[in-house]
């Protein structure tokens, strides 16, 4: 079975690359080269800041366009194409398929993710500022983060056409990092909507949880016990959408 | 394609390129639009913060950009300063541990506005913020004895920020420098300079080195001795 999901993965990343999607990475250099050159003369005293917050900001940023505009299309793309079919001829089952397709996306996007660490590094260290463990605490968690989205995305892929499905995965961000103020409006609101407020507070996940950008750029360290309960909590969610997604999937006619 | 329509499509694409940059900056013109009215409805920091959606400190740095260009306008004669604290007041709401903006923030107020009050309550919401940041209660002994001649508040604030972890050496020579009550325009001068040293902001330096022109005038046209306690060169080579 390893295999087989491996061989889904392999082609998956293969496909990535072809799709040139590590131009992002370069894009995210070009970001990081504005924001130390261009940026810095206007930031009074604030440089080392302004460019660990864009350089880590564009990661996530970037990392969630490719979730977008890839995860969100991975499997309609090749039911639309009959592609779908031909592969499942094959000995291979659907839930191993969908393994396979998220392997692939999530290995892409480790690697960008390790690339854009790089050239981050490299920004930083021209800079006043020390790049301290945290800072790399902070990429570790915005993969997870990434990692999640990835994993929704190849559910909404499975139930929705890629426009609706990356709407969903977008939205699924913004409520994700709204969490707090999904709880404030539980407390505030009342009847059908205050049911509707917190029934989403309970299933859509917490992606502050991920969020360590702005604490270590100001030199706050993040604690081991942090980094392990997050990733619990991340492979939480992924195994939640994998495990629907292959629900969905096996009901499915192609 | 022929190389003379090459070279014909190269050159109009050329031509409308260069003409682009003419065309937009005759739109702005035309449109006449102030820009002060586009800051009216700048979003405020509470509303920011709920929509920040994890990209709160880059926004915060983003408002701070806006905010140091809203300045430099000011001091290009372009228009007042009457956004400046709701700009300020969004980017320390998004990122309260943005040091940079209290002690830049409170500088404007007490200089540009003349209120003291407002600059040492956006140190104190600083402060409360950043507790261990020794440069916030520093600025707050530097208002209380460069503007408002209260020497006394304004060592216990300098011994506060002494106390603080990494606090400069200067920390305590100010607190015993203002516990004399010694000449005020000699001690505004080391602080001015030490300013004019350690600011990153042309417009600060460019501000301070005024202030100390100033200074060194006001301490020429004064009798011999009539300056108390420590004169400013004793002081200023401490800093140094």
């Amino acid at each position: 079975m390893l295999t087989r999901v491996l061989a889904v993965a392999h082609g998956t990343f293969q496909e990535t690359v072809r799709d040139r999607l590590f131009y992002f990475v370069w894009f995210f250099g070009l970001v990081l080269i504005v924001a130390t050159t261009v940026l810095s003369p206007l930031t009074v005293g604030a440089q080392a800041k302004i460019v660990a917050d864009v350089g880590l900001a564009a990661m996530a940023v970037f990392g969630l366009l490719v979730v977008l505009l890839v995860g969100a299309s991975m499997v309609r793309k090749e039911m639309a194409r009959r592609t779908l079919v031909t592969v499942l001829c094959r000995p291979l089952g659907r839930g191993e398929y969908l393994v396979g397709k998220y392997l692939g996306l999530a290995s892409t996007l480790s690697c960008m993710v390790v690339l854009m660490g790089l050239l981050y590094v490299l920004a930083v260290a021209v800079t006043p500022a020390s790049l301290a463990w945290s800072h790399l605490a902070a990429m570790y968690l915005t993969l997870v983060e990434l990692l999640v989205l990835c994993a929704a995305a190849v559910l909404f892929s499975t139930i929705a056409g890629p426009a609706l499905a990356s709407a969903l995965v977008a939205a699924l961000f913004a409520i994700g990092h709204l969490h707090g103020s999904l709880q404030d409006f539980v407390a505030m609101s009342g009847g059908l909507q205050q049911a509707f407020a917190a029934a989403a507070y309970r299933v859509l996940p917490d992606l502050e949880v991920f969020n360590v950008r702005a604490a270590v750029v100001h030199g706050d360290p993040v604690s081991s016990q942090h980094l392990l309960l997050a990733t619990v909590y991340g492979l939480g969610w992924i195994t939640i959408y994998l495990l629907t997604a292959r629900a969905v999937f096996l009901r499915r006619e192609l | 394609m022929r190389p003379a329509g090459a070279l014909v499509l190269c050159g109009a694409l050329a031509l409308l390129i260069a003409l682009a940059p003419g065309l937009a900056a005759s739109i702005h013109a035309e449109r006449a639009f102030d820009h002060g009215d586009q800051r009216l409805y700048y979003p405020d920091g509470p509303f920011l913060r709920h929509a920040r959606l994890g990209f709160a400190a880059p926004v915060a740095d983003y408002v701070w950009l806006q905010a140091i260009q809203y300045y430099g306008g000011f001091r290009r004669g372009e228009h007042d300063l009457r956004y400046f604290e709701g700009l300020i007041d969004a980017v320390v709401t998004l990122d309260p541990r943005f040091g940079e903006a209290y002690h830049f923030a409170s500088l404007v107020l007490s200089l540009e506005h003349g209120d003291h009050h407002a600059a040492i309550d956006m140190l104190k919401r600083g402060i409360l913020a950043n507790p261990d940041d020794w440069r916030l209660p520093f600025n707050v002994g530097f208002i209380h004895y460069v503007f408002a001649n209260e020497y006394e508040v304004a060592s216990r604030w300098f011994e506060t920020a002494a106390r603080l972890p990494e606090a400069s050496d200067f920390c305590r020579r100010f607190a015993a420098f203002s516990r004399q009550r010694s000449g005020d325009v000699a001690g505004s001068l080391v602080l001015w300079e030490h300013l004019r040293q350690t600011t990153e902001s042309a417009d600060m330096r460019e501000l301070a080195e005024r202030m100390i022109e100033q200074g060194l005038q006001t301490l020429q046209g004064a009798p011999p001795g009539g300056m108390k306690g420590s004169p400013a060169p004793a002081a200023a080579k401490g800093v140094r």
